[in-house]
């Protein structure tokens, strides 16, 4: 048998050998209860906003419960993202609150798949020299901004998989994926106005804590 | 029954009730005296025979409160409640004679409810502190009840973060708050430096955002060095994530530090009023003022259910109310020269202001038996009005450590590791620092009323800051957007106070204090070499009486500031002060 016939075959016992590891070293029971999770994770930007800005780190936090097969939680997101050229060592924050839900597959399994929903709001703000006046106004106080952010809703799928190392600690890889729309957003400075909906894609690699 | 009959049987019992509760604290300490075999039968909790209040009852025992004992048989009368121990207030233990048998019904139908409105009826049991979460989970529980939950806690000063930082984005829309994993590792990467804001924020009021992060964990049933780590971690992150400025060593120390100084005297004050075991109107009032002088406490006794919850108070008086404690209200008017224009005493500008004045001595540090970390400490905060700022001072000095080095019939020394938090922000002073020192407490004995008492103090501030004329002109941080008043600097400072007392309370006294502070950022120019002294001293006298008084001090307030190197003028400031108050003691 030639070695390129037994690819698929170990490929087939390999991933089986994984999602049934669990099972075979009893580490991983079914558990419920609380958890967090944070990510670190990179993603572009399309849409609107991809006339004013192009990729970014963002990070994320979440707490969340799980009762069965599924998880209910809240996160936090974080992101700044490089503006275009010629600003592009400016950035554009980004924060968005999440509600989310995660249907677990294969619970149980030292591989467990997951695909998220999610929801929420969205805040960008310009920041960096170019786009707040530097020195700020006369009439804008010190510690604030002159460059006020601009509110949204956003909403967007994940999935993934998460690998239980020990029976408490996980690492999460999934891809992301998200649309937004916020209220107008202009940069004069950069002859930039009326921008309002974009798209994120994105993915992150993270730990789960099951505490 | 006839309507006379009537109205005279309510008559008769509510005298009955009337008379009752005027002796319900005598019948307390009676019904201990005459029935100690029926204290004998409670299964669990202190018995109320062991108690000092139950020993000493005998000699207090009348024959009408004797009488009144009969109401409850042999057997029948327990006493539960460690706080029984302590034998504070008779009010309380008579609420805590219960039975299983309706002797409590009968207790509260002869004395109505002292302390609030449980319902008749209403099983009146007291637990134990802890009783009502899992005692037999095999967590550790302090001595007001709070399960020993670390995990909580940094969940706690997490959100602490996450709602101050909430605000500053959402609502303040701050400049500083555009976090993200980048501005992450910017700050980690660049390390500490200094802030320019204002020295109400980074003395004041950073500390006791400090304080919440400590009281996070004190409240989770965590000792005084078991949460001192919450408040640098929580500090740690908030420098380093929460904002997008450059993390700060002073907001670091003062957040952390003097966190924890403000922190631990928040926790100690409410437990003086906290008082598990009331009921009605008066308990949600303590709980209220608990909240708000320390909200994290009152967070957490609220989620937890143990602000509604009737059980004993601790047993030890060390962790609610400690002997020894007392608290001095003064409220009076103070005339003070103008440092602005002052290089003598003689000032052509004097500002006029009142002033009200809270101190409280924590203990006795010659008489606690216990010695903890804050079971003695002296705070004093004064409002000013008038002044620069209302809040013009606030001193915290604790004892880490305590040890007796000698005692004698007519004298007693001690030896204390203290950690010590001062901010004063007014016309006569602008200083501030978190520093720890050694001291050595000395009490003389005189006559029978008379004692003469000393305490010196050498310690270290890890920070200190001073106003200074020239502290704009060097290391300022990056997007610095204001020009700073005061150096930050560190160096040694010293203390000597010497007071005679009468009756315990002390009628003169007098006071010196030394500060140096080598100057680390503000006008030190190019690594050059500037400091300050700061110098107080003074003489104060009271003349009490009973629990009020008047009294009045002097304080003469001294800066030099050498600025040689960095080649301004030296500063010569000093300034006079004269207070005249009326003082009241309600401890």
């Amino acid at each position: 048998m030639r070695p390129s016939h037994l690819r698929l075959p170990l490929i087939c016992a390999a991933l089986g050998l994984a999602i049934n590891a669990g099972d075979l070293l009893g580490q991983q029971e079914d558990r419920n209860g609380f958890g967090f999770s944070g990510s670190l994770g990179w993603s572009t930007i399309g849409g609107d906003f991809s006339q004013l800005m192009t990729t970014a780190v963002p990070g994320e936090g979440s707490i969340w419960y799980q009762p069965s097969w599924w998880r209910i939680g809240v996160s936090i997101h974080v992101a700044s993202y490089d503006a275009v050229e010629p600003f592009q060592d400016r950035t554009i924050s980004q924060v968005e609150f999440q509600l989310f839900g995660t249907f677990l597959f294969l619970r149980g399994n030292l591989v467990q798949p997951y695909a998220q929903v999610r929801a929420g709001t969205t805040r960008w703000r310009p920041e960096g020299p170019v786009f707040d006046p530097n020195p700020p106004p006369p009439d804008v106080p010190p510690g604030e901004n002159p460059a006020p952010g601009e509110n949204g809703f956003q909403g967007g799928l994940a999935l993934g998989a998460e690998f239980w190392v020990t029976k408490n600690f996980g690492i999460d890889v999934g891809g992301l994926f998200s649309a937004f729309s916020t209220e107008e957003f202009d940069v004069p400075i950069l002859g930039i106005t009326g921008l309002s909906s974009g798209t994120e894609l994105g993915f992150r690699v993270g730990v789960v804590w099951f505490p | 029954m006839s309507r006379a009959a009537r109205i005279t049987g309510t008559a008769i019992r509510s005298a009955c009730r009337r008379t009752a509760r005027r002796l319900a604290p005598l019948a307390a300490v009676a019904m201990i005296a005459a029935a100690p075999q029926a204290l004998q039968a409670q299964e669990a909790g202190p018995r109320a025979s062991d108690s000092p209040l139950a020993r000493g009852a005998g000699a207090t025992t009348s024959s009408d409160t004797v009488r009144l004992s009969a109401f409850f048989p042999p057997g029948a009368l327990t006493l539960t409640g460690k706080t029984a121990q302590a034998g504070l207030d008779v009010t309380n233990r008579a609420r805590l004679m219960t039975d299983a048998g309706g002797t409590a019904l009968l207790f509260d139908e002869l004395f109505g409810e002292p302390g609030g409105d449980r319902p008749v009826g209403e099983d009146v049991a007291i637990p134990v502190a802890g009783a009502g979460d899992k005692q037999d989970d095999g967590a550790r529980y302090d001595a007001w009840g709070a399960k020993r939950n670390p995990g909580l806690a940094i969940g706690e000063v997490a959100g602490v973060n996450a709602l101050i930082w909430f605000f500053n984005e959402y609502i303040r829309g701050g400049n500083f708050t555009s976090v993200n994993p980048r501005s992450w590792w910017f700050n980690i990467s660049h390390g500490f430096f200094y802030d320019d804001n204002h020295f109400k924020t980074n003395m004041f009021a950073h500390p006791y955002h400090g304080s919440l992060y400590f009281n996070s964990a004190r409240s989770n049933g965590l000792s005084y060095f078991e949460s001192v780590p919450f408040a640098v971690i929580g500090s740690f992150f908030w420098e380093c994530c929460a904002e997008t400025h450059l993390p700060a060593w002073n907001d670091w120390v003062m957040t952390s530090l003097g966190g924890s100084s403000i922190g631990e005297m928040l926790y100690r004050a409410g437990s003086t009023f906290l008082d598990n075991e009331r009921a009605g109107g008066s308990r949600t009032m303590k709980e209220i003022g608990n909240f708000f002088l320390n909200p994290m406490r009152g967070l957490n006794r609220l989620t937890s259910g143990r602000a509604a919850r009737i059980y004993s108070n601790p047993a030890d008086p060390y962790d609610r109310i400690p002997p020894n404690l007392s608290t001095f209200m003064k409220a009076g008017v103070r005339f003070i020269g103008d440092r602005s224009t002052s290089e003598s005493f003689e000032s052509d500008t004097t500002i006029t202001t009142a002033f009200f004045e809270f101190d409280m001595n924590y203990g006795n540090v010659f008489d606690d038996t216990r010695r903890k970390p804050f079971d003695f400490f002296q705070m004093s905060v004064q409002l000013n009005f008038g002044d620069t700022e209302t809040v013009g001072r606030l001193q915290i000095h604790g004892n880490l450590f305590t040890t007796d080095i000698a005692k004698g019939e007519n004298s007693h020394h001690v030896f204390a590791i203290t950690q010590n938090y001062d901010y004063a922000n007014n016309t006569a002073l602008e200083f501030g620092g978190l520093s720890y020192g050694a001291g050595f407490f000395s009490r003389f004995k005189m006559s029978e009323t008379w004692t003469f008492q000393t305490n010196v103090n050498i310690h270290v501030y890890l920070l200190s800051a001073v106003n200074s004329e020239f502290a704009f002109v060097g290391g300022r941080p990056p997007n610095t957007e204001r020009f700073r008043e005061y150096d930050f600097g560190m160096g040694p400072g010293a203390w000597a106070r010497f007071g005679f007392s009468h009756r315990g309370r002390q009628v003169a006294g007098l006071f010196y204090r030394f500060t140096f502070s080598e100057t680390l950022n503000g006008s030190a120019v190019n690594g050059g070499n500037t400091h300050h002294t700061v110098q107080w001293g003074g003489f104060q006298g009271v003349f009490p009486i009973g629990r009020w008084g008047v009294g009045a001090d002097v304080t003469a307030y001294v800066r030099r500031s050498s600025f040689e190197d960095a080649g301004f003028v030296d500063i010569k400031q000093n300034v006079g002060q004269f207070r005249f108050y009326g003082v009241f003691q309600s401890f």
